[in-house]
């Protein structure tokens, strides 16, 4: 695939920097699962990012013209947690299933309902035939990871307390084969809680 | 790794895509940004912390566009080695893949 940012390189350098219009970070976005070139760099660029994130006021100009309040959409976020926690820098060996069940249109989504039963937030999904365990992740409305929980069942059950307590969250179910890799998941769905505070 | 409750908050106001980075990891890249030389430290500075213009730091550096690209390719696959002498695995970093033996 012709990567059309391969001539464009700060794009994708000001995307993981939180400065691009938000219209501009969504067509971003859609691109970044569909190209391993960026996603790869896109992780190089996070994961420097942090490592000098301590050393960065010094170097850090004060007089930055680009607004703070530009700020990542949910899928950014979502999409720098799944490259990160499935390792997809260092594992090119596991990129191949990666990169199928994370990206693509002919990978099929699991199948996963969620619903608000008291103080408890539940969620089931279909079985995979692969899967050894399924992690369920969730995220703040501005794409701050809430919470994961890992299981070998179909089921999981999260109270809405703690970091869960928020008006309005996202979440998704990844499959995951013997090696902790993600096989399959889930679509991102979003969670608006009217009894919240 | 997986499962457990990511309740990171370093940061994660400001740049909640760093903060998704476990410390464990932003230790091991940033030792292995202390090994890199001084200009491939300083390119991926300008580049992924300060985000400048490829023209701009093209200027700050006294090169030209070609080389510019050439450097930061070569940056990223000297840090991606260098990480991978920890995990002893195969690479990728940037605008190429590198199989590591």
């Amino acid at each position: 695939m012709q990567c059309p940012y391969g001539d464009d390189d700060e794009i994708l350098r000001r995307y993981a920097a939180g400065r691009l219009s938000r219209e501009a970070a969504e067509t971003f976005e859609e691109h970044l699962f569909a190209c391993d070139r960026c996603a790869d760099e896109l992780q190089a660029a996070i994961e420097v990012r942090a490592a000098l994130a301590t050393d960065r006021r010094p170097a850090h100009r004060t007089t930055r013209s680009v607004p703070r309040s530009v700020r990542y959409s949910f899928l950014a976020a979502a999409a720098a947690a799944l490259i990160i926690s499935l390792g997809f820098w260092q594992s090119r060996s596991s990129q191949a299933p990666l990169r199928d069940a994370t990206r693509g249109a002919e990978a099929r989504p699991l199948a996963a309902t969620g619903s608000i039963a008291g103080e408890t937030f539940n969620v089931h999904w279909q079985r995979h035939p692969r899967a050894r365990q399924y992690l369920v992740q969730f995220f703040g409305e501005d794409g701050t990871p809430l919470q994961s929980v890992r299981t070998s069942d179909t089921a999981a059950s999260v109270p809405l307390s703690g970091p869960m307590a928020a008006t309005t969250f996202y979440w998704n179910v990844q499959a995951l084969d013997a090696g902790g890799v993600a096989i399959d998941r889930s679509e991102l769905q979003k969670v608006v809680r009217r009894d919240a505070r | 790794m997986f499962g457990r409750t990511q309740a990171t908050t370093t940061g994660s106001e400001a740049d909640p895509m760093t903060a998704l980075i476990e410390d464990g990891r932003r230790d091991q890249v940033r030792a292995a940004m202390e090994k890199l030389g001084h200009e491939d430290r300083e390119l991926l500075r300008l580049l992924y912390v300060e985000a400048l213009p490829n023209a701009q730091i093209a200027q700050t550096l006294g090169i030209d566009a070609g080389t510019l690209r050439v450097r930061k390719h070569r940056a990223l696959k000297r840090l991606s080695a260098l990480l991978s002498d920890d995990d002893d695995g195969n690479v990728s970093v940037g605008e190429g893949t590198q199989a590591r033996a």
